[in-house]
């Protein structure tokens, strides 16, 4: 699976990067904003982001309709201190395969990445009817 | 501000250690901040709007942070990852409070600033409390003022 990491912090995109030494995936892309976000993604069109939203230039809400709009069918998991249900609900809604708050550790990393990629593989006709659904309201 | 929401935050800070297991985070009794704004060696600003309009700041000496940067597995500490560090620790702070205050609690980017003297404007006719922040032997200092 191919995957792009984007946190305006170095450090939140280093400790990332090391957490999914594990999962063995191809890390394609790094951004630290939403608008390098979208450059990078149209290059390399990963299959999954982790995306936090507070961010400089673009926040990460609005990269994450971006990039759908690119690839309705790449997951997207945001990871965020924002916290309130508000935020979350409001992520899923757009489209976000998942959510985690930081601070965020290793095992919910994998956890959560096992279960995009399981749900992916199982629903992947629902969710692009689903995607494309969205698009159209 | 309410006493309720003052440990909103401390809770945010001690969700934040609690990912270094090996060493307990310790806050100090709050108190008003007076005439002065206390600011150490790095600082985040965090500004607040919605309902609870203010702002936080996270000022902490350059050995804690180098000693979170440790922590994180990330280093060697230069200035960029000390400005770093400090502002995903004040939008953790921050950030987790939604959960509690809601969707109209927003948050701005931090804003990192070095050293005692900076042009950064604080709101002054918020009252703030100050929380006394201790990790590793080394104090530091949250700054909460919101209506």
């Amino acid at each position: 699976m191919k995957i792009m990491i984007v946190d305006d912090s170095t450090i939140v995109r280093t400790v990332i990067k090391r957490y999914l030494a594990i999962t063995k995936d191809e890390i394609v892309a790094y951004a630290a904003n939403g608008v390098e976000a979208i450059e990078r993604f149209k290059e390399h069109l990963p299959d999954l982001v982790t995306l936090d939203i507070t961010m400089p230039e673009m926040n990460g809400l609005e990269a994450l309709e971006r990039m759908l709009e690119i690839k309705p069918d790449a997951s997207i998991l945001m990871i965020s201190a924002l916290s309130s249900k508000d935020t979350v609900v409001k992520a899923i809604n757009m489209g976000a395969a998942g959510y985690l708050v930081k601070p965020v550790e290793a095992h919910q990393l994998i956890d959560k990445i096992k279960a995009i990629k399981e749900a992916a593989n199982e629903g992947s006709g629902f969710k692009r009817i689903f995607r494309w659904r969205r698009q159209l309201l | 501000m309410k006493e309720a929401d003052l440990s909103v935050y401390s809770g945010g800070v001690d969700n934040y250690f609690k990912q270094f297991p090996d060493s307990k985070v310790v806050m100090k009794d709050h108190y008003p901040m007076e005439d002065k704004f206390v600011f150490l060696d790095y600082s985040a600003i965090i500004g607040i709007s919605g309902s609870r309009k203010g702002g936080l700041y996270v000022t902490v000496p350059t050995a804690m942070i180098d000693d979170l940067i440790t922590a994180m597995g990330v280093g060697p500490a230069d200035d960029a990852l000390r400005k770093d560090m400090i502002g995903e620790v004040a939008n953790n702070i921050a950030g987790n409070a939604g959960e509690v205050f809601g969707g109209d609690f927003k948050i701005s980017v931090p804003i990192v600033v070095t050293g005692e003297k900076h042009n950064i404007e604080l709101p002054v006719a918020i009252p703030a409390m100050t929380i006394p922040v201790e990790w590793k032997g080394h104090t530091s200092f949250l700054v909460v003022g919101t209506e």
